[in-house]
């Protein structure tokens, strides 16, 4: 098995980045649960198809039109819009870039 | 008395038929632009796989990004997801479509990883074909 390898670039911190891995026979997977990675709700599903650990792991999404229900760590429940801005996005879930995660407007 | 019945049915009619072709139209133009075209790799149609479209921060843009999904040899992103124009990059991967589609992994195995491609995007819906090139290209 090969090294993991961070998707997501500049973020390495928990929640915007999912980690792939490869396995000997050259398929491949990540690794986390889920990751603020792709845009909110990017893959349409519909609840019978299968979800991959490939959509699962980059992705926060749910079937409310518009946005996801985020829980933040200081327990708040916030509606966070799908159109919001992808690097502001990622950059909240970023838990070791330093920058501050108030005044965004979800 | 049944007149005003008429009447309001009627509007009522009106309004339900103008809802119904803003919700088939999409609403028009919402800054939401689609992308679509034909993918290749080496030549070769890409069977399955995807695109991420990513705002290009680097050359100043925003916005939210958008997914396409790669199949039998095209790509489209989602209705009413699309991107919303200006420099955006692209990390597409592609798999050889022979994968199990009731398994976790359904696309198959792995073409190309994660590919970087740097498009400046129309603020319209478009049609463009990109080719992948093999590894080993300069």
């Amino acid at each position: 098995m090969a090294l993991p390898d961070p998707i997501g670039g500049a973020f390495g911190g928990t929640w915007s980045a999912g980690m792939w891995v490869h396995t000997v026979a050259n398929s491949s997977s990540y690794t986390t649960l889920a990751a603020a990675y792709l845009p909110i709700n990017s893959i349409d599903k519909n609840p019978a198809e299968v979800w991959t650990f490939e959509d699962q792991s980059r992705l926060f999404g749910s079937y409310h039109p518009g946005g996801c229900l985020f829980t933040m760590a200081d327990g708040s429940v916030q509606f966070v819009s799908e159109s919001i801005d992808l690097a502001l996005y990622r950059a909240l879930g970023a838990r070791d870039d330093g920058l501050p995660t108030g005044g965004f407007t979800p | 008395m049944s007149s005003r019945v008429c009447l309001s049915s009627y509007l009522a009619a009106l309004l339900l038929t103008g809802l119904a072709a803003l919700l088939l139209t999409g609403c028009g133009d919402d800054g939401r632009y689609g992308l679509e075209g034909a993918i290749t790799f080496e030549g070769q149609p890409v069977l399955a796989g995807e695109i991420l479209l990513a705002p290009d921060t680097a050359q100043g843009n925003s916005g939210p990004g958008a997914m396409a999904k790669i199949k039998d040899g095209r790509y489209e992103t989602s209705p009413g997801k699309g991107h919303t124009g200006g420099p955006h990059v692209l990390t597409i991967t592609g798999y050889d479509g022979q994968g199990n589609p009731q398994s976790m992994l359904p696309d198959g195995e792995i073409l190309f990883r994660e590919r970087k491609m740097d498009l400046d995007l129309p603020k319209e819906s478009s049609a463009i074909d990109l080719e992948i090139p093999s590894d080993d290209s300069p």
